[in-house]
């Protein structure tokens, strides 16, 4: 990593992981409903226990929608750093690699050594939070695949200092 | 948004015909919210008797060990975006 990829790499990295968590907030929490954030502590099949499931959603969404907001501080830094690399290649291939690094990261701890929840509950640890880990390792690979690309075909944009 | 502006605000507020009316339109407004927020009661978690239930078991001895368990890899996340987005002290070229 060169210093000038630094700043639109953090930038992406936290853009990913926010966007990757929302996605599974979103997707799986509430309209799928596979899963709730404590439900494998916490079981939501009655009312008091959705409800208390549900304000740990909260807390969960109130955390990542913190790591998107520091995500857009960074972009904006990032375009504001003279010589920093603002290619859209690495852009992308950072915000891949936070949302992989966010499901490997979120399914090892919560899925398996904490046990606070697993992909399809009622099946509890299965095949659906290997592949999810999969699917993340896939993200960060190809992530860093992209981001490699990006320093060693393109200079990208550059930012200027106004 | 200039004087002109403030001062016709004023007389148009000061007539007595859109007193009567602003009067009327609240009144409508405020009885309608009342009648509509009476029997719902929205908020479950404030007065209802499965708000007391909900509360014990989110306040309950485990309230800290599941904060942190949310909280934990979120955190490490954080370290690691810090990590990448601090500049390294002295000169550097690519690592």
């Amino acid at each position: 990593m060169t210093s000038r990829m630094r700043p639109l790499l953090s930038a992406g990295l936290a853009l990913g992981i926010g966007m990757g968590s929302f996605v599974d907030g979103i997707l799986f929490h509430q309209i799928l409903q596979f899963h709730n954030m404590l439900s494998a502590r916490i079981p939501n099949t009655d009312y008091v226990g959705a409800k208390v499931n549900m304000v740990w959603d909260g807390f969960f969404h109130a955390g990542v929608w913190t790591i998107t907001a520091i995500g857009i501080l960074l972009l904006w830094r990032a375009g504001r750093t003279a010589g920093a690399d603002m290619s859209g290649r690495l852009l992308c291939g950072a915000s891949l690699m936070g949302w992989g690094l966010f499901n490997l990261i979120e399914g090892v701890i919560d899925h398996h050594l904490l046990q606070l929840h697993h992909v399809y509950e009622p099946a509890g640890l299965s095949i659906w939070d290997y592949l999810f880990l999969m699917w993340g390792a896939l993200m960060l690979f190809g992530g860093m695949a992209i981001c490699w690309r990006a320093r060693r075909f393109g200079q990208g944009s550059v930012a200027i200092r106004p | 948004m200039g004087r002109p502006f403030v001062y016709a605000l004023r007389r148009k507020l000061a007539t007595s015909h859109f007193r009567r009316d602003w009067r009327v339109r609240a009144g409508l407004a405020s009885a309608l919210a009342g009648i509509g927020a009476g029997p719902a009661f929205a908020c479950t978690l404030c007065p209802s008797a499965q708000a007391i239930s909900i509360r014990a078991r989110l306040f309950g001895p485990d309230l800290w060990a599941n904060l942190a368990a949310v909280s934990l890899p979120l955190l490490l996340l954080l370290a690691i975006i810090a990590r990448i987005a601090r500049e390294p002290r002295g000169p550097e070229g690519s690592s």
